[in-house]
């Protein structure tokens, strides 16, 4: 259950992202491109900050001695909204001041915190898998039980559309499909954008399994049961059915979720996801393309590590839950 | 008027050359308040005949080739959906064999019991599909104004559901209420179902073999329950056995059924006393007896023919003692021996 702790920290975290981020994810300053992390040091009982000065030849900054400025926690800062609603410009932590910057995971090529773009990238990133999740399941389990329940012709039509989605490589359908969108999207038509196209591959599995399940299901006596006392098909379905193939679904939502995760970093990277200056994992991870950048600020490649880290976690939180609601064990 | 009627029915399981002959010309009425016990062997179409009054056999496989079925008068094989989905639950209620199965797994009882009612009588009334409501307005759902009252509470369904459960005879029903199915013995399964199928006041209860999958002392004590509901209610009650022993203990009227037709058709106490046709006569003397000694139990030579492959003829015949080489030429016809009283064989006396 490491898994579940640790998302449960990476959504938190998430949540409060303007918060617990120093800087705003567009907040750039060139004077500071490619500056390497920064981190504060104990002194005496106090944690400072240490200052660089640029040193000789482009994007090298080395350390002026003896020159710090302590941190401070609840500090006031650039201004950001709480949850998309409540303005707000106290900070987790900082400095307070321009030329004593604290970049925790480095800057990048504009100078713009890592750690704070990781951040708000998360938002991004991590929401996209569950509200993806929560919209191609819903679909699935819908029109999978529909097709279970009623067999026949309604079956045979639904199950040879979830083939034919099926049947078309994700990757080249999810581009082509972005690619029908006008360019110039907004960012957060961008990201619904990406989460209907998501959910429109990801449902067609679901409901293929949901649809065997249902067809043991509904020869169930419960099902009879439900039909004797004059319940409607459609309720039978939703009440008496899809609540039985929970114990699978929630399993199988946790092991999909990463999908979704890289489906949108997978678009970013590609340059069709979330656009600059919006923060995603997946753009971010595009300016570490240049094997360059790779071998001189490998800092830029901290994304890549939360996405490992929280793919890592959603898998093993789905291997835990699926031994725990393994029924057939019992 | 009886409550339900059925008149030559017959069912098939597939079509064309590939149909099967599950029922095949059974006919039986079943008044208000009565008791009728369908018996007979497994797979004679017992409980393809019980699912059928509310039409629940699933077409295909299934089909309806002939016959009527008259509930209240109004024939189920040409009701519209809605209408059904009123009469389901609302004019008959079933209790199945196996009481575990028969409550969703995932759901406490108490919702369980709550769905029937918010679909039969959501304001707590008499039920919607009450025969007089479904008469004088085709709509179904619709009732006369002067019964509708205030949308009850949640609190309100909750009491219902707690007198329904006391009216099965679960102690303590404040508690059971949240239970899930499988925290309760069978015997008590089979309550909440009972009182599953009650919420909506059903006019007739068809119970599909509801004491079988129950031990002895739970079966005495949920035919106890039926018989006091009878009572009570003043419902009438099909019940599908293959226990004899409870035909007498229940049953107004017995009808025998052997190979997808009805044999025999008797009031319950005359049948017992005096069986007329030889398969009834060979299950009567089946049954072991107290007093009876150690003896060999009898049994009925050969099996029961398999649907599709039944004989020619009379069905029984190849099995039956009293078999004339004329029995296997055609299918016998029920015959009326006394009034109240059919048999399936010439040669009943």
């Amino acid at each position: 259950m490491a898994g579940g702790v640790i998302l449960i920290f990476l959504y938190a975290v998430a949540l409060f992202a303007g918060f617990v981020a120093p800087y705003r994810y567009d907040n750039l300053d060139t004077d500071y491109s490619f500056h390497q992390p920064i981190w504060p040091r104990l002194e005496g009982l106090h944690l400072v900050v240490p200052r660089y000065a640029p040193g000789n030849g482009t994007f090298v900054y080395q350390l002026v001695p003896h020159d710090t400025k302590p941190l401070r926690f609840f500090i006031r800062g650039d201004k950001y909204k709480l949850f998309g609603l409540i303005p707000a410009t106290i900070h987790l932590f900082g400095t307070g001041d321009k030329n004593y910057p604290i970049f925790l995971l480095g800057a990048d090529q504009f100078g713009r915190d890592v750690l704070s773009r990781l951040l708000y990238g998360s938002q991004i990133s991590l929401s996209i898998g569950i509200i993806g999740i929560l919209l191609s399941f819903s679909f699935g389990m819908i029109i999978g039980g529909i097709s279970g329940y009623f067999s026949g012709v309604t079956d045979t039509v639904i199950m040879r559309l979830c083939e034919l989605i099926m049947s078309i490589p994700a990757l080249y359908l999810i581009i082509s499909l972005r690619a029908t969108f006008p360019p110039g999207m907004s960012s957060s038509q961008v990201y619904t954008m990406i989460i209907i196209i998501l959910s429109f591959i990801g449902w067609a599995g679901m409901a293929r399994v949901i649809r065997g399940m249902t067809l043991s299901l509904r020869e169930q006596q419960f099902v009879l049961a439900a039909r004797a006392i004059g319940q409607s098909p459609l309720k039978i379905i939703v009440r008496h059915i899809l609540p039985n193939t929970f114990s699978y679904v929630i399993v199988a939502a946790t092991l999909s979720v990463p999908y979704y995760i890289l489906g949108e970093v997978v678009l970013s990277f590609l340059g069709v996801g979330i656009q600059e200056p919006n923060a995603s994992w997946g753009n971010m991870l595009t300016a570490a393309q240049n094997t360059d950048y790779l071998r001189n600020y490998p800092w830029l490649l901290a994304p890549g590590a939360a996405i490992f880290v929280t793919v890592l976690a959603f898998n093993f939180l789905g291997d835990g839950l699926r031994d725990a609601a393994d029924t057939k064990s019992l | 008027m009886n409550l339900l009627e059925i008149r030559n029915l017959q069912l098939d399981f597939g079509v064309g050359t590939e149909a099967l002959r599950a029922v095949d010309g059974v006919s039986f009425s079943i008044g208000m308040g009565e008791t009728l016990c369908l018996v007979g062997e497994s797979g004679c179409g017992k409980t393809v005949t019980a699912l059928s009054i509310a039409r629940l056999v699933p077409t295909p496989p299934a089909h309806y080739v002939g016959g009527e079925i008259l509930l209240n008068g109004r024939d189920v094989l040409k009701m519209p959906n809605g209408e059904l989905r009123n009469i389901r639950g609302g004019v008959v209620g079933y209790i199945f064999q196996e009481p575990g199965a028969a409550l969703n797994p995932v759901f406490r009882i108490g919702n369980q019991i709550r769905e029937s009612l918010k679909l039969h009588r959501p304001d707590l009334g008499a039920p919607v599909s009450d025969p007089a409501s479904l008469k004088d307005s085709n709509a179904p759902g619709r009732r006369p104004a002067l019964r509708r009252r205030v949308r009850p509470s949640k609190k309100d369904f909750h009491a219902e559901v707690i007198r329904l459960l006391k009216l099965v005879g679960i102690p303590a029903p404040e508690s059971r209420i949240k239970s899930y199915p499988f925290e309760m013995s069978g015997g008590m399964q089979q309550r909440v179902t009972i009182a599953m199928a009650l919420a909506s006041e059903p006019k007739l209860l068809v119970a599909d073999e509801p004491t079988t999958a129950l031990d002895v002392t739970i079966q005495a004590q949920i035919l106890e329950l039926l018989r006091d509901l009878k009572q009570r209610l003043g419902m009438a009650i099909l019940l599908i056995t293959h226990n004899l022993g409870i035909v007498g203990d229940m049953a107004d009227r017995v009808a025998v059924m052997y190979a997808g037709q009805i044999v025999e058709l008797a009031p319950a106490k005359e049948l017992l006393r005096r069986p007329l046709h030889p398969y009834t006569k060979a299950l009567m003397n089946a049954v072991p007896r107290l007093a009876g000694g150690a003896d060999r139990l009898s049994a009925i030579p050969g099996n029961v023919p398999r649907i599709g492959n039944f004989p020619p003829g009379c069905r029984f015949a190849p099995r039956c003692p009293i078999a004339r080489p004329e029995c296997s030429q055609k299918i016998p016809e029920l015959l009326v021996v006394e009034p109240g009283r059919w048999v399936r064989c010439p040669f009943w006396q």
